[in-house]
């Protein structure tokens, strides 16, 4: 009986996600404009409950006001102030009906394997034992205890790059793949090489004049970012992409001829190796001094653990640098920063030169 | 609260209320400017009058607020310094787009009363 009671919210479920997919296809259809913005709020409703079934009220409380209330007002008055009839030839009758059979024979085929799936453990709701989780993490990333801590106030970094250091290896680790594919593809391919001239090249003087000021600016607040990464929310992916804001506007207020002065390719892909092996070196630095001393320790390890009794220092001098973090936020900053200069600099190349070069190869 | 205080906090709310004036003069210019320059216009004076404004009467209230102890003057740097960014930026941004978009030729200049830069290139003073 208790089964039973679990499985209505799957039911309504299923229901709603059925009644709004048919109310989408209505707004879709419609030809009245004002009609189809109401079959859009209906939409919008179904959605809020659906929200709610899965347990998160509080985007329910953003969503109902902004998508039910704010929104369609505004495109009732936008339709008010324009044309009420779409004069568009819309789909016909008898596509318009294959169309809805297969959205309804689709979303019953998936809500019944969804409900399938979900009904052998009853859990797709999250339990209240994550929420446990996520307390434990929240209060021991700065604890006096350092044996269950990653002394660092900034649980998300703490999570990133000690609890989950394994995940975040593999994403940095495929986002460097990524630009190996890209510099395979450009690899006969070349920055031409041209003088940079002040007054023939890039936007006016007075584009150019405020990029002058703005780079270095930008710069330190990136290197800040990165810096404090274990402090504040940030670190070094954000830091990298905020810095790589600056090669992106020296190629397009400038030119890429002016950027290539500054960031050769080839130096690029040695600093990015550079920053990879800072990562590497801070996953396996307690492995490597426990390998010296001949004591027990872990890959990704931080602060001591109870078996393994080697951790880096957490503070030099009464600042807090939290271990191993510092090391990986400055090679993911230098990493991730070279890594999206290399890929400006690919993607600014002009046609004309990479045309040469695959016509070269072909013949 | 000082007479300084007082101040300082009177300045910050009337920067702020003119900030709100300047978003909506700048919302009806977006909507009823007829062609894409004017209308860049309008959006310039969102950018300056409704947030740098605002911003520096963010930071004198923030300075003026002795409970939030010495954050009050983190906050207020930020507040001038993101407010200077702005002065700075806006402008710029504004003009790139209207200079791209008059040589581009992808706005229409419709209605036009006098375009100065059209003579000019027209008697040779400007190059493209």
């Amino acid at each position: 009986m208790s089964e039973l009671y679990e499985l209505i919210p799957y039911l309504v479920l299923s229901i709603t996600a059925l009644v709004s997919t048919i109310s989408v296809y209505l707004a879709i259809i419609e030809k009245d404009l004002i009609k189809a913005v109401l079959y859009s709020a209906i939409q919008s409703t179904f959605y809020a409950l659906i929200f709610y079934l899965l347990m998160v009220p509080d985007i329910v409380l953003v969503y109902i006001p902004v998508s039910v209330g704010l929104l369609p007002a505004i495109l009732i008055i936008a339709v008010k102030k324009t044309e009420k009839y779409e004069d568009v030839t819309g789909i016909s009758k008898t596509t318009s009906t294959i169309i809805l059979t297969l959205v309804v024979i689709f979303t019953l085929i998936s809500g019944y394997l969804l409900l399938l799936s979900h009904a052998i453990t009853f859990a797709i709701f999250p339990s209240t034992d994550v929420r446990t989780l996520a307390r434990w993490f929240l209060n021991t990333t700065l604890w006096w205890n350092r044996m269950f801590s990653a002394m660092s106030p900034e649980s998300v970094t703490a999570i990133v790059w000690d609890y989950r250091g394994l995940d975040t290896y593999f994403e940095t680790s495929v986002m460097y793949l990524a630009i190996i594919g890209a510099l395979a593809l450009a690899r006969y391919i070349e920055i031409p090489k041209k003088v940079f001239k002040e007054e023939a090249m890039g936007m006016s003087i007075i584009g150019k004049m405020a990029t002058r000021i703005m780079v270095p600016m930008i710069l330190i607040v990136a290197v800040s970012i990165a810096l404090h990464g274990h402090l504040t929310p940030g670190g070094g992916f954000q830091g990298g992409v905020t810095a790589a804001v600056t090669v992106s506007l020296l190629i397009f207020i400038f030119s890429v001829y002016f950027a290539a002065r500054f960031f050769k390719i080839n130096t690029a892909i040695l600093l990015r190796i550079i920053g990879l092996t800072g990562i590497i070196l801070a996953a396996t630095i307690t492995l490597i001094i426990g390998f010296l001393t001949g004591q027990q320790a872990y890959i990704f390890q931080n602060q001591p653990k109870v078996i393994a009794q080697i951790g880096l220092p957490y503070e030099i001098g009464g600042n807090l640098i939290s271990g191993t973090l510092l090391i990986f936020n400055t090679s993911e900053f230098l990493a991730v920063v070279m890594g999206f200069a290399i890929l400006f600099l690919l993607l600014s190349i002009p046609e004309e030169n990479v045309m040469e070069v695959i016509r070269g190869e072909v013949e | 609260m000082s007479p300084i205080d007082f101040v300082l906090t009177v300045i910050g709310y009337i920067l702020i209320g003119i900030g709100a004036f300047c978003q909506i003069v700048a919302g009806m210019g977006m909507n009823r400017f007829p062609n894409f320059f004017v209308r860049l216009h309008a959006a310039t004076i969102a950018a300056i009058g409704g947030s740098f404004v605002p911003i520096i009467g963010c930071s004198l209230l923030a300075l003026s607020f002795e409970e939030l102890g010495d954050v009050r003057f983190f906050l207020a740097g930020g507040g001038f310094v993101a407010a200077v960014f702005l002065l700075i930026l806006a402008p710029v941004g504004s003009h790139l787009l209207a200079k791209a978009a008059y040589f581009s030729k992808a706005a229409v200049l419709q209605p036009k009363v006098v375009d100065a830069l059209e003579e000019d290139i027209r008697k040779g003073e400007v190059h493209e």
